[in-house]
């Protein structure tokens, strides 16, 4: 700590945290749940989660369409890395659920952990909760909503720091040239931080799950569910309460997909909004490093147990240990780790 | 006695943004408790195992990366209702 080098270092970033703290504070976040609203198509409302989740996709398309255009068989650069993504996600695949499952489940489970990380990576960038729309806040109402105070620099609405909460039975302050108290909505957003996105994941996971196990064991798959004949053999009041049971737990399945993808991106956009206010400039980039770790871990769990959901419904039913046997495999040749 | 009123009637002045953000604080507070214990268990055992046998690195830390997901879902959950509490 005597080397002036390192005490150089140290008193430039606290003099970056004072500087950021008293000029360029961010204000005090205005958390909505759901995704702000910014125009509407006919009964259509668009909201800036959908506007990122398109982005996300045009651009998902574009690097597609792009990185398949020379194949070669030995590849340089941008191509190069497309086949090495490629090529990683079916190994797991293989890995997980053998040869010719894995290249049956792959398309979808390789979607669903691109899409998943693409959106959560998207919703890193600096363009979110930034930049965005005024909405004047409605007159006097009998529930509380947040406004915050902006400035008019130029030409420029700048949101200033502090935010004022607009209580009951009262308006907000009237606007004038170079003031107003409005309600901001940015355009982009990170797309999973909004419930409807995880929601729809699941779903097609959940749907998917279930065409596979109707397509390779036929009917005989809601012996699963109803074990009596002709879906099964015996009808045993033991197996049928635990048919019921799994018939249940495959809709509360997307129950908890849905809630373990949108909790986690949206209480990390929450984080990442709120130590921006208390600790702008220097604090963020740990938590933006957080955030980037988690997007990655969210989106392979995602694919991940849609994998080892679908294994588990192509398997012959009469197998009680359905999951030890899922994971006995994913054991057989060493995982995705090991890279 | 008079411990006890004294104690209802603070407990009756709590305002409604108050008892919000005492449900707040509650919600993640008591609920992170067993999804931390849970990846903590998960987790030393899944050290064990590595120390046994150091070649299944790969098959362990994938099956402990999935287990994770299970437990920290419970966690999150807890901090959603937190946040919904509040700010919703």
């Amino acid at each position: 700590m005597r080397n002036p080098k390192t005490l150089g270092i140290a008193v430039l970033v606290l003099v970056i945290l004072a500087v950021g703290f008293i000029f360029n504070r961010p204000p005090q976040p205005d958390i909505s749940l759901k995704g702000d609203p910014l125009f509407t198509i006919g009964p259509l409302t668009v909201t800036n989660t959908l506007i990122s989740a398109y982005c996300v996709t045009i651009i998902l398309g574009i690097l597609a369409y792009i990185g398949t255009r020379k194949a070669s068989l030995v590849p340089s650069g941008f191509y190069n890395f497309v086949e090495a993504v490629t090529e990683w996600m079916l190994n797991v695949c293989e890995d997980i659920a053998g040869k010719e499952n894995g290249r049956r489940f792959f398309p979808v489970v390789a979607t669903i952990f691109l899409l998943v990380i693409s959106c959560n990576y998207f919703g890193l960038l600096p363009i979110n909760n930034t930049i965005g729309i005024a909405h004047s806040l409605p007159g006097p109402q009998h529930e509380e909503k947040a406004g915050v105070t902006a400035h008019k620099v130029g030409s420029i609405w700048w949101v200033t720091s502090g935010s004022k909460f607009v209580a009951e039975d009262k308006e907000a302050p009237p606007a004038d040239d170079t003031h107003a108290t409005i309600q901001f909505r940015p355009f982009f957003r990170s797309a999973n931080s909004d419930a409807n996105a995880p929601l729809s994941i699941a779903i097609w996971s959940a749907i998917f799950v279930e065409f596979w196990g109707l397509s390779t064991l036929g009917y005989k798959y809601l012996g699963k569910f109803f074990s009596f004949p002709p879906f099964a053999k015996s009808a045993n009041p033991i197996n049928i309460f635990v048919g019921i049971l799994e018939l249940l737990s495959e809709f509360i399945r997307i129950i908890s997909f849905t809630f373990r993808l949108f909790g986690n991106i949206f209480a990390g956009d929450v984080v990442i909004l709120f130590i921006s206010f208390l600790a702008p400039l220097i604090v963020p980039t740990v938590f933006f490093g957080l955030e980037t770790f988690v997007g990655f871990i969210q989106a392979a769990v995602f694919a991940l147990l849609t994998l080892v959901f679908a294994i588990s419904a192509v398997e012959h039913h009469g197998e009680e240990e359905h999951h030890e046997e899922a994971h006995e495999i994913a054991g057989a040749h060493g995982g995705f780790a090991t890279q | 006695m008079g411990f006890l009123t004294t104690l209802l009637s603070i407990l009756l002045q709590i305002t409604d943004n108050g008892m919000k953000s005492l449900g707040a604080g509650f919600a993640i507070g008591v609920g992170a408790i067993a999804p931390a214990l849970g990846i903590g268990l998960l987790v030393s055992k899944a050290m064990e195992a590595l120390g046994r046998n150091p070649e299944a690195r790969g098959a362990i830390q994938t099956n402990m990366i999935l287990g994770l997901a299970f437990a920290e879902a419970i966690g999150i959950y807890a901090l959603l209702v937190a946040i919904i509490i509040k700010f919703v």
